[in-house]
C-alpha cells in the first residue's frame, strides 16, 4: 500500500515543481514575447535601475499559490543578455540568462508558454515564491517584466 | 517691447521606484517592485501669436502678408498659424518651419532671420 502523508489529507499537499525541462536554456536566443504580454492583457512592470550581472529580486511571496506566467523581457535596444529566475519553495526552479540580443522585447519565459494570440498558462503549485530578473549591462528600465500568478483561499 | 511669454512644460524624469507589500487576506505575504512609468522629458514652447508676429520687422511682415494675397502655399500657412484659436504659436513646431521656409523662398526673409524669428 502506497504511503499516505499526512499532509496530502490535511491540504498543502500538493506539491511543488523542482525544475522544468525543455525551456529554453542559457545561452540561446530568446523569442519576442512583448506582444503576447500585450495580447494576453498581462501588466507589465519595469525594473527599474539595474546592475550589470546582478540579480534584483521583483516578486517575493510567502503564501500557497499557483505560478501561471513568468518572464522578463527587453524593454530598448541595448545589447544584452536577460536573466529570468524563479525559486518555489526555496528551490531553483527556473534560473536562465540568455543570448545577448538588442531586439526589444525578446527574453526568457520560465511559466507559460506563448502562443500567437497571448499565454497557455502553467500551473505551477508554490508554498512561497520568487523571482529575480537581471541584466548583463547596466541599465534603468532596460527590462520588463510580467508575472501572473493566483494565491490560495 | 516684444514680451515673450513663454510656457513650459517639463516633467522630470524622477522615476520613482519601490517595493509595494502584497496583502493577502488581511496580512502582508509578500512584496513587488514598483516602478512608476513617467515620461521623458518633454519640453513645449510656445508663444503669444502677438508676441510670434513682433518679432518679424514691420517691413517683413508687410511683404509676407503682401505676397499671401498672391501665393497660396504662404496664404495657407499663415492662415493654419494665425487661426490658432488659444492665441498661441510654438515656433518649434513644422507649421511655423514651413511658413518660414516659404518666406525665404520667396524671399521674403533671410535664412539668418527666419532661423531668429523660428527660435525656440
Amino acid at each position: 500500500m502506497a504511503d499516505v502523508l499526512l499532509s496530502s489529507i490535511v491540504g498543502g499537499g500538493e506539491r511543488t515543481p523542482a525544475t522544468v525541462v525543455g525551456l529554453l536554456s542559457g545561452g540561446s536566443a530568446s523569442n519576442t514575447i512583448n506582444v503576447q504580454v500585450g495580447r494576453a492583457a498581462l501588466e507589465p512592470a519595469l525594473s527599474g535601475a539595474l546592475t550589470a550581472g546582478e540579480y534584483k529580486n521583483v516578486v517575493s511571496v510567502a503564501s500557497p499559490g499557483r505560478l501561471l506566467v513568468a518572464t522578463a523581457y527587453r524593454n530598448s535596444t541595448v545589447s544584452k543578455s536577460v536573466g529570468l529566475r524563479i525559486t518555489l519553495d526555496g528551490v531553483v526552479f527556473y534560473d536562465v540568462l540568455d543570448a545577448a540580443s538588442t531586439t526589444s522585447g525578446s527574453g526568457p519565459i520560465g511559466a507559460g508558454i506563448i502562443s500567437l494570440n497571448g499565454f497557455s498558462l502553467s500551473n505551477y503549485h508554490f508554498n512561497t515564491l520568487s523571482v529575480d530578473i537581471k541584466s548583463s549591462v547596466a541599465e534603468t528600465n532596460g527590462i520588463r517584466f510580467a508575472i501572473l500568478y493566483t494565491l490560495d483561499q | 517691447m516684444a514680451f515673450a511669454l513663454q510656457f513650459y512644460t517639463l516633467w522630470i524624469n524622477d522615476m520613482a521606484e519601490h517595493y509595494e507589500d502584497i496583502i493577502h487576506q488581511g496580512r502582508v505575504v509578500g512584496r513587488r517592485l514598483v516602478v512608476d512609468e513617467v515620461p521623458d522629458v518633454v519640453v513645449q514652447t510656445r508663444i503669444a501669436r502677438d508676441d510670434f508676429i513682433e518679432r518679424f520687422t514691420p517691413k517683413e511682415w508687410l511683404a509676407g502678408q503682401k505676397l499671401a494675397q498672391t501665393d497660396a502655399n504662404l496664404a495657407m500657412a499663415l492662415a493654419i498659424l494665425m487661426g490658432k484659436p488659444d492665441g498661441m504659436v510654438d515656433p518649434s513646431s513644422p507649421r511655423v518651419a514651413r511658413a518660414l521656409g516659404i518666406m525665404v523662398q520667396l524671399g521674403v526673409l533671410t535664412p539668418a532671420r527666419a532661423a531668429v524669428i523660428g527660435a525656440v
